[in-house]
């Protein structure tokens, strides 16, 4: 039987595939959509197979770290206009 | 650290996502190609975080746990009188009774010594490791089971609930094994925790049975609820 890490890396992956593909076919230039995307799928993993880590998730971090920053320069953009 | 074939994938995944993702940047800007090697570098990130092989302390705290009760149920069971299990609470503390009868209700009296006559029959009572401030926090009886069993101590994948008077749980993909004699005393040492933890939550339970196989441990048993551990 599959491990649940062996499975959220998979599950991911194929996560991952489908999002690029999707929004590529839609034409879809915005390259922090893409990021958000693939953070939200990162999180959703993360949040049910629960993978265990050899360290602590930095990947996790760093994925929100990036997220946030995203959605701060979206704000910030709508806010000067 | 240890890398096996599989985070060496993962390695090379995340080195191939950040070369080609810089050199595709230099080319193309911000483009969904740049977008796409990140992905790549991002499961190949995930790949090597993951551990090869589980060695945590809990795990082997959980081995030596399992072999302790293993001692211990031998001896019960050269007694005889390790056919029967009750878990009950008493305040944060759980007591395991073993009897070769069934046990009945048994009083706070009985959580005095280690051996007690009643009825005529020898009850043994042992303290259960896991206690109140294991579960702290955590309101729901399956909730605290998968934390200690999944996250805590990783010796399964998951856990799945039916919880009634005659209650049911079903452990996935479990990492250790106990032998024919623990699993019929306490339950095995999923038994023993799962046991442990709906005492807390319903005052007393008891093991009815456990099936066991290489993918799955389901664990049968009867709760009663009363007030002393139904506090949570």
């Amino acid at each position: 039987m599959i491990s649940r890490d062996h499975l959220a890396n998979t599950v991911l992956a194929m996560f991952i595939a489908i999002t690029t593909y999707a929004l590529w076919s839609l034409s879809e230039k915005r390259f922090d959509l893409y990021i958000s995307m693939y953070t939200l799928e990162y999180i959703i993993v993360k949040a049910v197979f629960r993978p265990r880590r050899v360290i602590m998730d930095v990947l996790a971090v760093g994925l929100i770290i990036v997220f946030f920053a995203i959605v701060s320069i979206r704000i910030y953009e709508v806010l000067i206009k | 650290m240890y890398v096996d074939s599989y985070r060496g994938f993962g390695i090379a995944l995340t080195f191939m996502g950040l070369i080609l993702g810089m050199y595709s940047y230099m080319v193309f800007g911000l483009s969904p190609l740049v977008a796409l090697w990140i992905g790549v570098m991002i499961v190949g990130l995930s790949i090597m975080l993951t551990p090869s092989h589980v060695s945590r302390r809990s795990r082997e705290l959980a081995v030596m746990m399992n072999s302790l009760f293993i001692n211990i149920v031998s001896i019960m069971d050269s007694m005889r009188v390790s056919s029967h299990n009750l878990f009950k609470a008493y305040g944060d503390k759980v007591y395991i009774y073993l009897s070769r009868g069934e046990i009945e209700n048994p009083s706070e009296e009985l959580s005095t010594g280690f051996i007690t006559i009643s009825g005529g029959m020898p009850i043994i009572k042992i303290f259960s490791p896991i206690d109140r401030t294991a579960v702290e926090g955590i309101t729901d009886p399956c909730s605290a089971i998968d934390r200690i069993i999944v996250e805590h101590m990783d010796i399964a994948d998951g856990v799945e609930c039916y919880i009634d008077s005659k209650s049911v749980i079903r452990i996935r993909g479990p990492v250790l094994s106990s032998p024919y004699k623990l699993e019929r005393s306490l339950g095995g040492i999923y038994g023993l925790i799962v046991g442990s933890i709906m005492a807390l939550y319903m005052g007393s339970a008891s093991i009815e049975y456990v099936e066991s196989s290489k993918d799955y441990i389901v664990i049968s048993m009867r709760v009663e609820i009363d007030k002393q551990g139904s506090s949570g």
